[in-house]
């Protein structure tokens, strides 16, 4: 018989462990192993792979941030006038979830804000973000010390800037608008957003958990950087100038529209441009589309005669025709290949220089057939017509300037007299200012410089931008001091300025019927273009004034000579140019 | 230790924590009045901003032709001459 194993003695106190047991603790020690283990790597899962995301919810849940505005630069004229500003005002918002009475809280605000107050408690209530919604914008200071005296929990103020312009309707092409967001919509505005823009800041804030600020070094600000501002070539005095004298010529011949601008032909800046009707920026809102374009760039129309001057400096030059060459005007009837053309007034032989004085369109007829189609289409194309002057406003136009190979028969009579093309003003004046400054197209310009929210400069644009020669010097002081001054010394003398001598050219074109084809019947685009002291020109003028009352006038020299004429006094005396010797100054 | 230096080294204690507690009463008084003063110069700058444009829409040509023709004035023939380029600011004045 196989005696048993010896037994371990037990001491007195030793615990009588069993075999499950022993295999349940360390069961026990096992899982709780694993879960530690687990809750460990889950701790350095969650701060490390989840680490920034997580800080980036906590630091939603605990901070809000507000938005700081940058203020947008200002627009001044070339003197330092203030045309388009910022100014600063209140803005009221709400905290939807932490009102507890929305309709007292609207009562309170209804009385300050003066709007009915079911209108504000709907603003809280039906907020489409929980935590924000805006109660009012750009309130004036009062009603915002109001509010803030008042110490309503959930209500707001937020510091705005509000665009203002302060000569209301005055340049208001020129500037354009903004919009609701504060970037621009139109003109400069548009055109130098990101430059006047700038950049916002914003405030981050400790809160609790009831959304309350908790203050001291909690709170982090980044300021804004302010935006910076443009000076624009633009005289606001100049400019009123303008647009009061085209108002008044609009109204007094009930015509349908208006403009204007003023030249500076020695640097193509320019000093006013105008259009009639015109419109508040302000109140942008309140007008049409149609009103607030900007018709001098945009739209291109048949010049009429006062196209003829750059014909015939071409003609001159390339030598289609001589200074002193008598051309037989037909007593102002003539067919050209069965175009029947006639003139205001008959004349028989007349030099280059009286059929530009008389506006002779059968004098033109027979230059243009002299040049033909392709010599024609190349000085209209030289002087810049077809192509956009790049003046800087938005939606500017190029113009209708068809190839030869569309040209018709009658082309070569009617491109002459400002017919089958279309220009636009602004092309117009800056081709005319080349007559005025030896024979240079130069680029049109409204921006003077750029200046940082210091005011330091950024960028000036002191220099004339030359796009090319259009014609050699000797014919543009030919045209400038011959045949130009000649349209108003020798046939409309009325439309002289006695201190200061004037050469232009007027125009009346038919204006044509864009549904039936053809013109319009006994509607006209009234012109006048001219420069002034013609010796030594400071400005060039254009006025053109669309669709006159025929019952009233609708030449040229009648509806926009008299504008011009003004325009050019009241410039020239503003600029404090002395009155020319107009003796010294005459013509030969 | 003896009692005598416990005391100074206790004073010497007292006298640090209560400079410390005088030096952050200061500091805190001083941060809330350059907290007023900023806002005061906000404000002063809103002010400025806004006064600028009244001052800009006042000086708007036709806001002076309206009041010669309110008040009345005889401008006589030098009309046109009324805000000559030399009359008038730079747009320095327009700096803050």
């Amino acid at each position: 018989m196989k005696p048993n194993p010896p037994t371990k003695p037990r001491l007195p106190n030793e615990p009588n462990i069993q075999r499950w047991q022993l295999t349940s603790a360390k069961s026990i020690f096992i899982v709780a192993l694993v879960l530690f283990v687990g809750l460990a790597i889950r701790l350095v899962y969650i701060n490390t792979v989840m680490s920034e995301r997580l800080l980036d919810i906590a630091e939603s849940q605990q901070r809000s941030r507000m938005t700081i505005d940058a203020r947008r630069g200002t627009i001044l004229d070339i003197r330092g006038r203030l045309l388009a500003g910022s100014r600063p005002r209140y803005s009221v918002y709400a905290d939807p979830a932490i009102i507890e009475q929305p309709a007292e809280v609207a009562r309170k605000l209804a009385m300050v804000l003066e709007v009915d107050a079911g209108v504000i408690e709907n603003e809280i209530r039906s907020s489409s973000s929980p935590r924000f919604c805006w109660l009012s914008r750009l309130i004036d200071d009062a009603q915002a010390d109001a509010i803030r005296s008042m110490r309503i929990y959930g209500i707001g103020l937020k510091s705005e800037f509000e665009r203002y312009w302060p000569m209301d309707e005055t340049a208001a092409h020129v500037l354009g608008f903004t919009g609701s967001d504060g970037h621009g919509l139109g003109g400069m505005e548009l055109r130098h957003d990101a430059h006047l823009s700038g950049k916002p800041g914003y405030r981050t804030t400790l809160r609790d958990a009831r959304r309350r600020a908790i203050g001291g070094e909690a709170s982090r600000i980044v300021a804004p950087q302010d935006g910076g501002h443009l000076v624009l070539t633009i005289d606001s005095v100049i400019q009123h100038i303008v647009e009061k004298r085209l108002a008044e010529q609009v109204e007094h011949f009930d015509a349908e529209s208006g403009i204007s601008i003023v030249m500076d032909p020695k640097s193509g800046e320019i000093l006013a441009m105008a259009c009639v009707p015109t419109f508040n920026p302000n109140r942008y809102k309140d007008f049409s589309v149609d009103v607030r374009r900007n018709r001098s760039v945009t739209d291109p129309t048949e010049p009429g005669s006062v196209f003829k001057p750059f014909i015939a400096a071409v003609a001159l030059e390339e030598g289609y025709v001589g200074p002193r060459e008598m051309i037989d005007c037909r007593n102002g009837l003539h067919s050209f290949d069965g175009r029947l053309m006639h003139d205001t007034s008959p004349h028989g032989e007349m030099t280059i220089t009286e059929i530009i004085a008389y506006s002779s369109n059968i004098g033109m007829g027979f230059i243009g057939t002299r040049m033909g189609d392709d010599a024609l289409y190349d000085a209209v194309r030289r002087f810049g017509f077809g192509t956009k002057t790049q003046v800087g406003l938005a939606g500017e136009s190029s113009g209708i300037i068809y190839k030869t190979n569309r040209w018709s028969s009658y082309s070569k009579t009617s491109v002459p007299i400002g017919q089958e093309i279309a220009v636009t003003p602004i092309q117009l004046v800056t081709a005319f200012s080349s007559f005025f400054n030896g024979g240079i197209l130069l680029r049109p310009r409204l921006v003077r410089s750029l200046l940082r929210a210091d005011f330091t400069t950024e960028q000036a644009f002191t220099d004339s931008e030359v796009i090319c020669r259009v014609m050699p010097e000797d014919i543009a002081d030919y045209m400038a001091t011959q045949a130009l001054p000649a349209v108003v010394a020798r046939h409309r003398p009325e439309l002289d300025v006695t201190e200061y001598p004037t050469a232009g050219k007027t125009g009346t074109a038919q204006v044509p019927d864009p549904v039936r084809g053809g013109y319009e019947e006994g509607t006209y685009l009234s012109s006048f273009i001219a420069g002034a002291p013609y010796n030594d020109p400071e400005i060039v003028v254009l006025v053109m004034i669309r669709k006159p009352s025929e019952a009233i006038a609708h030449y040229g020299y009648e509806v926009a000579g008299p504008a011009v004429r003004d325009i050019t006094r009241s410039t020239l005396q503003y600029l404090q140019l002395p009155p020319v010797n107009t003796q010294a100054s005459a013509m030969p | 230790m003896t009692p005598t230096r416990a005391g100074v080294a206790l004073l010497l204690v007292g006298i640090v924590c209560l400079t410390v507690v005088a030096l952050r009463a200061e500091k805190v008084r001083v941060e809330s009045s350059i907290q007023a003063h900023t806002a005061e110069l906000v404000h002063c700058r809103r002010q400025v901003w806004a006064l600028q444009m009244e001052i800009a829409r006042l000086r708007s040509p036709e806001k002076i032709q309206q009041r010669i023709e309110r008040f009345s004035l005889t401008v006589g023939a030098d009309f046109d001459r009324w805000l000559s380029p030399e009359t008038d600011e730079s747009y320095a004045s327009l700096e803050d």
